[in-house]
């Protein structure tokens, strides 16, 4: 038997079964379901995607359950199983099918896929709590691939100035750690005791940085008109 | 903005007292003044405003996404992109977090659990950040119902500068949908996943052609829920499209 030449409703019945049989720890043969991908992801062939879908939503739901932060998100299951497939699907077209090898590692890479989106989704919830309106004009619409271009020129703009107006390295780091990665002064310490051995160190270098930012007249105008002065 | 009586004189040490007030462990004097200076106040909160803003767009910019994180762990990644994340992996404690939960997370195997009944209710429901496309009045049928033989003309529905064509054609026990976009960005819709969902089933998964065409089978004739998602996130959700 030739895995090309079984009809796609063979091709899927017998993924379903090796499947079912490996939710219950039997021996399974993989190379039915790894064909089935193959027609869906390299052939682009829509029934074979419509039966991978089917088949393995089920696994996909139970890995987003069993995710230790997907409570954390207050976020619906059903969200993250189809940003899951989805990103499942336009990855894998996007690389050599071929590198994948095996199906295990195909439904790694899937399992990876629900990670991913509960990550992003977490980083999302993490970026309101910390500046509500940035993270609100980002959720308003998804951004198309050039405005996601231009958004982050300006951030690398904006972090070549300021490395100007800080052309010390600890500075800097300072500022990487505060700004960018949000962390407390005892956090910066621990990370980085050879450079602050104190937190109070840390506090009265923040005070500085902050105080010379928070007067800069082009970060003011950078960020918006209600810091520019009058 | 010079401080008043009650304030330091110097405007490095004002600033300085407006820094402390902007953090969680402020001292009692501080707490003093904020509550007793209308001033002091008012910079304190154009001061919070500015830093919370700073940080939001300073907020992990150079991050790799989690998708490139797990692209990374699984050596599918071009090699200057991988070289970039490993020297940013030195000193993003986050990234670092988030690498190892995956580990971690794809070494799990847990048992199999049934769909929860409210999860196959949210099926075809839109998400924030989707695009509802809005149904237009329908063309008049006369001019072209003798041109299309068994089938209705066609239904519009526009979402956000693309319009969509839906046209249902009944075949022996079946109906063909046949869809068509039309966009001024029509190749990023090109590969497009298109779900089409009746009830709370998942009907078929498609895809849309390099013309922006689809089309998929019908054997019921409940009303239809498509979502159409591209690469880069964006989707376009049509809602309770009646079939007949």
């Amino acid at each position: 038997m030739t895995f090309n030449s079984l009809s796609l409703n063979d091709l899927a019945d017998h993924c379903a079964e090796e499947t079912s049989k490996f939710h219950r720890n039997q021996q399974n043969d993989t190379r039915y379901c790894y064909e089935l991908m193959r027609r869906a992801f390299k052939e682009n062939v829509s029934d074979a995607l419509t039966h991978v879908y089917r088949i393995y939503e089920p696994l996909v739901r139970n890995w987003v359950y069993s995710h230790s932060h997907f409570a954390d998100t207050g976020e619906h299951a059903e969200d993250f199983v189809n940003v899951a497939m989805t990103t499942f699907y336009f990855a894998v077209r996007s690389k050599n099918f071929e590198d994948f090898g095996e199906l295990s590692r195909l439904l790694s890479y899937l399992k990876m896929c629900v990670h991913t989106s509960i990550l992003q989704a977490l980083r999302k919830r993490q970026h309101i709590q910390i500046e509500p309106h940035e993270a609100d004009d980002e959720s308003a619409h998804t951004p198309d691939d050039s405005e996601k271009v231009d958004r982050a020129l300006d951030k690398e703009q904006l972090w070549e100035y300021i490395r100007q107006l800080f052309p010390d390295e600890h500075d800097m780091l300072l500022i990487r750690c505060y700004f960018v990665y949000d962390l407390k002064p005892a956090e910066i310490t621990e990370l980085h005791p050879a450079i602050w051995k104190k937190s109070r160190d840390v506090t009265v270098n923040l005070q500085r940085i902050r105080r010379v930012l928070r007067a800069d007249k082009q970060l003011r105008e950078f960020l918006g008109d209600e810091f520019e002065d009058d | 903005m010079m401080p008043d009586e009650s304030t330091p004189t110097t405007p490095e040490s004002y600033e300085d007292q407006v820094t402390a007030a902007l953090d969680d462990d402020a001292p009692p004097e501080i707490k003093r003044l904020l509550a007793e200076n209308k001033d002091f106040e008012k910079q304190v909160a154009l001061a919070r405003q500015f830093e919370s803003k700073l940080k939001g767009t300073l907020f992990r910019w150079d991050c790799p996404t989690a998708q490139e994180l797990g692209d990374y762990h699984f050596q599918l990644i071009a090699p200057t992109t991988a070289a970039r994340i490993t020297d940013h992996l030195t000193h993003c404690v986050h990234c670092q977090s988030e690498l190892e939960a995956l580990v971690d997370f794809l070494k799990q195997s847990p048992p199999i659990t049934p769909e929860a009944k409210l999860e196959k209710l949210l099926r075809g429901m839109p998400r924030p950040g989707d695009i509802i496309a809005r149904l237009l009045p329908p063309i008049p049928n006369r001019a072209t119902a003798g041109l299309r033989g068994d089938s209705q003309g066609p239904r519009i529905l526009q979402a956000d500068g693309m319009t969509l064509f839906i046209e249902t054609e009944k075949q022996n026990s079946h109906f063909l949908i046949k869809g068509q976009l039309a966009a001024d960005d029509l190749e990023a819709w090109s590969g497009a996943l298109v779900q089409v969902v009746q009830e709370t089933d998942l009907i078929t998964v498609t895809t849309v052609d390099d013309e922006g065409g689809f089309q998929f089978q019908l054997d019921k004739t409940e009303p239809v829920k498509l979502r159409i998602e591209n690469s880069s996130g964006k989707a376009v959700v049509v809602q309770d499209l009646s079939i007949t």
